[in-house]
């Protein structure tokens, strides 16, 4: 233990700056010439010296401890010309230079750049990222969807056609930390659950780790998925409106004071009222109100040369009321909202910081009402935060990192039944993190990332260190070996149906309620076997221990103590991961692979009948799927016209085969025999294997002169495959009968983009 | 170019070994015991009903299920163990599987245990044991009549003393004495008629489900009142209203049999098994205490 927590300053101490009085430095923000976007993750090299960096998330670089001369420097990135230009060096000096790429509309392979920056960034173990471009291109059910999009990578598994919940390496939705410009966002769903809610339109970049992540990263046991909405276009105002069956688009970007700034706004709502009003005169059960909208707005400035500033918030909010029946009624309200201000300064060529100050609200609010009885339940969660992160670039071997995350949490929930408070909670937390990391590259084919993070909740007073190290070696220009360990813990539970999450639930640690925590351990191998090609393998294994959710067999928490709530569980969650990616060429596409095993274990959950009560066995949750391939494929058969298919393909998911029955005939509150279900290993039968073919076909053309424009025909479900989402059984018929509840049948749908 | 693909063969030889792990095994069908019975505080000894569970894919008949070479006796036992009150049981002439009290005479005593002794041919030793809840009686007149949805609910007192270590738990049941298309409420009108499967005879009998104490505030004189929620009047006109106070056994039972049919937050197809407290096989040796009071549901 002893050397794992000396390691940071080992590296640390091995980070001092070397000579820096005699060597020079460049550093800068790398943009996109036409929108003034700034670019993450984007390469910046000098050719003679055989010196990179890559952009942070801010779309910053810097290069340090430089000899003084004269160097080309060249800058890439997947979609843009290459920017190359000749610099010289004076001793001493630090040189400041802004690099914008020009972007290439048309993707032709010679141009057009593939910036290994980038591949290797989202290349890193445990890490994948999600184009923008391609979640737009991908056919979808309703709207272009971040979520659905990241589930198509391996690793990464979705419960249903109806969700849009993110299930990776095992984890459940509350495993994966979601930000949305740094702020947690806690529901993002809408149409509860069936799609994510981050609008595409604005959207500029999704990274995704999956585990392994490193130190500055935190509060989940499972993974992160970071969000990062755009900047505004800086140089002209741009508009885009877009049409679709469920839902409409429409957005904006300009530029702020000739240029210093930059703002962008997006705003979605659901479309379908025509619908539902003829629907209305003929059918029963049509909600009388039943729509969502989000908006998404962000504002940069920048005050110098060395200070943005930015301004980002998010609203979403879905609300439906159905009188589902005479005298019955159901309302329901939730929605997220966030916001959040960054100060990003550049205090030297060799330190950046940023400070974000972060606001995130969750609510839901169902209400039912049947005949005049009301049943109530309310969640909210208000989360504001502070967050300082530093980089400092000692010499060209380290990247030290250092930041805190300090926050107030309140969480409110409560229960009613005829307006009597049937259960309540509200837990107001401070937590409070820091971490410390250094990426040090200790061999020229050898880059070791270390680091600790530790975490205190305020609720139960728990503080927990996380040690987390990552290394890579390459033994080959095509090759990276990669391994990463990490530990995690987590202060917060969720509560939600994988088919429906209007009810979504978080519930924290508290005193007896220990955090969840776990150890992930990741091998992996990137290659590239072939010019354009890319072929990743990871393997992973990883613990769940304290895992806390509600018991469900508790039939009614009034008098409960907090504790009495929860069952405390572990499992484990193993998994070999095939990523193979054709990048260039009329022909692009990805297959991801995936085999992966899940097992959970609660005390009294799933035993042997007259057994002991505790000696519970391990069972597979239902999102456990044994093998899981999507194919995804796009070929642009000419300049305007594309197609873009996906192909799907899993085990079925686990479900519980009822072995017997029984009956009990005598309770005295009911005339009906009550039926028994006599099971064994809960989850050990498999579904049918789930299959799916959705197509895509874009035009591209333009509006009346007045800017590009794009149809979008998708197909989903081409060859209607009737996939099983789960079983019901029918005690009415004897023998019992089992009927299937069904996924998605073919649905066709139809979208129209015009960008002016 | 040809070193990643070297890795391939790792990557099936990693696929290989991981894949033969940990798959979890079905287990089979197994014939199981099962028993049922209910005491109540204040009322003669229970009968009990002895069947064996049947596959899931078979259609399950009592009689068929029916056990009728078995032992069974009932004792009250003391707190140190001992027993006493005894009675055996004898097979019921009439319905094969239920065994009836050879001694009508014993009453179930409130706040007592008793336990079931049952011994079957080829089979373990079957033992059950419950703690009859403490008496509850309703607790003054009710109105003869209530007008359906008035600004004030109906409210039941109950006299009930704080029992049990789990803490107690109530179940309100309603039953019409007058039910009749004509005589259901809007709600469950609508239900019947909209629903070509639903007849308004499955509203007859409703209950409330397990209600915790904790849900009340005791009154001063240690009474508790019970606001008796509109959505359980189902028919208009005279009622039977009772309620129940139910032992540990009976908890277990009704609140795991809901999640079997879908009702707690386990995904759709998660089912666990009933939670039973009985030695040596399925089922359950419940008990309760009863009050039934009656009031008239009118038309507003």
């Amino acid at each position: 233990m002893k050397k794992i927590t000396l390691f940071p300053i080992l590296l640390l101490l091995s980070a001092l700056p070397l000579h820096a009085q005699e060597r020079s430095s460049i550093n800068g923000y790398i943009a996109d010439a036409e929108t003034g976007e700034t670019l993450l993750t984007a390469n910046i090299a000098l050719m003679e010296i055989n010196r990179g960096t890559s952009s942070n998330t801010s779309g910053y670089f810097t290069i340090t401890n430089l000899e003084p001369g004269t160097y080309t420097l060249v800058a890439t990135y997947i979609g843009y010309r290459r920017f190359e230009t000749s610099i010289t060096l004076e001793p001493g000096e630090n040189l400041r230079l802004d690099i914008e790429l020009i972007p290439e509309s048309v993707m032709i392979e010679e141009i057009v750049v593939e910036s290994e920056a980038e591949r290797e960034e989202a290349r890193n173990i445990g890490t994948a990222q999600v184009a923008t471009q391609l979640i737009k291109e991908l056919p979808s059910v309703a709207e272009p969807d971040v979520f659905r999009s990241i589930q198509l990578l391996p690793g990464v598994k979705a419960a249903s056609d109806f969700s849009s919940g993110l299930y990776i390496r095992g984890g459940g939705p509350d495993q994966t930390l979601i930000l949305l410009d740094e702020t947690t966002v806690y529901n993002p769903t809408h149409f509860f659950g069936f799609f994510s809610t981050f609008n595409p339109d604005a959207v500029k970049d999704v990274r995704l780790y999956k585990g392994g992540y490193p130190a500055e990263y935190g509060g989940r046991i499972g993974s992160v998925l970071s969000v990062y909405n755009k900047d505004g276009n800086r140089n002209r105002t741009r508009g885009s409106v877009s049409v679709g069956l469920l839902a409409s688009r429409i957005s904006g970007e300009g530029p702020v004071r000739d240029g210093r700034g930059s703002w962008m706004l997006a705003l979605r709502r659901s479309t379908l009222e025509p619908v539902l009003s003829v629907l209305q005169k003929s059918v029963d059960g049509v909600p009388d109100t039943f729509y969502f909208y989000d908006i998404n707005g962000k504002v940069n400035y920048d005050l110098g040369e060395n200070d943005r500033v930015s301004l980002a918030f998010y609203a979403g909010n879905d609300r439906v009321k159905v009188p589902f029946q005479e005298d019955a009624l159901i309302t329901l309200t939730y929605g997220n909202q966030t916001a959040s201000a960054q100060w990003r300064r550049i205090i030297s060529e060799r330190l950046y910081s940023f400070v974000t100050v972060t606001g995130s609200r969750y609510y839901n609010e169902p209400l039912i009402q049947i005949a005049g009885t009301p049943i109530r339940q309310d969640n909210s969660i208000y989360d504001f935060s502070f967050k300082a992160d530093l980089e400092y670039l000692p010499n060209e071997l380290h990247t030290v990192s250092a930041g805190l995350w300090a926050g107030n949490l309140n969480l409110r929930y409560q229960e009613s039944f005829d307006n009597l408070d049937t259960f309540g909670s509200r837990i107001s937390a401070r937590y409070l993190s820091a971490y410390l990391q250094d990426e040090w590259q200790a061999l020229p084919d050898l880059k070791i990332n270390g680091g600790v993070r530790l975490n205190a909740f305020s609720e139960g007073n728990f503080l927990r260190l996380e040690p987390r190290l990552s290394a890579e070696y390459r033994p080959a220009r095509t090759i990276r070996l990669q391994a990463a360990y990490g530990r995690y813990n987590q202060y917060l539970t969720l509560v939600t149906n994988e088919a429906f999450s209007g009810f979504d639930t978080w519930l924290t640690s508290d005193t007896d309620v220990p955090p969840a925590y776990g150890d992930q351990f990741s091998l992996g191998a990137k290659t590239i076997p072939f010019t354009g090609y890319g072929l990743d393998i990871e393997v992973y294994y990883r613990t769940m221990r304290d895992l806390f959710e509600p018991d469900p067999f508790i039939a009614d928490p009034s008098g409960l103590e907090y504790s009495e709530l929860f069952r405390f569980g572990k499992g484990f969650a193993y998994g070999t991961e095939l990523f193979l990616e054709k990048q260039t060429g009329p022909v692009t596409g990805f297959i991801g692979y995936t085999f992966s095993v899940t097992r959970r274990k609660f005390p009294g959950f799933n035993i042997q009948l007259l057994d002991h009560p505790l000696q519970a066995r391990y069972y597979s949750p239902k999102y456990d799927r044994t093998h899981d391939v999507n194919i995804t494929g796009r070929y642009q058969f000419t300049d305007r016209w594309s197609m873009t298919a996906v192909f799907s393909y899993a085990t079925g998911q686990a479900y519980t085969k009822p072995l017997g029955r029984t009956q009990v005939t005598g309770l005295p509150w009911t005339t009906e025999p009550q039926d028994l279900f006599i099971v064994g290993n809960i989850n050990s039968s498999r579904l049918p294997s789930y299959h799916r073919l959705d197509l895509s076909l874009s035009r591209e053309g333009t509006f009346f002169q007045l800017g590009d424009a794009e149809w979008q025909f998708q197909l989903i479900n081409v060859y209607s495959r009737r996939n099983v989402w789960f079983y019901t059984y029918d005690f009415d018929e004897n023998p019992i009968e089992r009927n299937e509840v069904n996924l998605l049948p073919i649905i066709p749908s139809i979208s129209y983009t015009v960008n002016f | 170019m040809k070193k990643p693909l070297l890795l391939l063969p790792l990557f099936l030889t990693l696929l290989f070994a991981t894949s033969g792990c940990d798959l979890l095994d079905q287990d089979s069908y197994q014939e199981y015991i099962m028993i049922e019975s209910y005491a109540y505080a204040g009322l003669p000894y229970p009968d009990i009903l002895i069947t064996r569970t049947m596959p899931a894919d078979v259609a399950y008949s009592e009689a068929d299920a029916a056990i009728s070479e078995a032992t069974v006796r009932l004792s009250k036992v003391g707190e140190n163990g001992e027993t006493t009150d005894i009675v055996e049981y004898i097979p019921s002439d009439i319905r094969p599987g239920w065994y009836l009290p050879s001694d009508p005479g014993p009453i179930i005593q409130a706040e007592a245990t008793y336990r079931f002794d049952i011994d079957i041919p080829e089979n373990e030793h079957v033992r059950a044991e419950t703690t009859i809840p403490a008496l509850i009686e309703f607790v003054g007149e009710l109105p003869a009549e209530v007008p359906y949805r008035a600004e004030k609910q109906l409210e039941l007192v109950l006299n009930s003393p704080p029992q049990s270590s789990t803490g107690t738990y109530y179940l309100f049941n309603s039953t019409a004495l007058e039910p009749s298309m004509e005589n259901l409420t809007p709600f469950y009108l609508a239900s019947v008629e909209g629903d070509d499967e639903t007849d308004y005879t499955d509203y007859i009998v409703t209950n409330s489900g397990l209600i915790s104490e904790n849900n009340f505030d005791r009154n001063s004189d240690g009474t508790i009142t019970f606001a008796y929620p509109w959505i359980g009047v189902t028919f208009y006109g005279p009622n039977q209203l009772v309620a129940y106070s139910v032992d540990k056994n009976t908890y277990d039972l009704v609140r795991t049999q809901s999640v079997q049919l879908g009702g707690s937050n386990l995904s759709p197809g998660e089912i666990p098994n009933v939670i039973y407290n009985v030695e040596g096989a399925l089922g359950i040796f419940g008990s309760m205490s009863a009050d039934t009071v009656y009031t008239s549901f009118v038309r507003p």
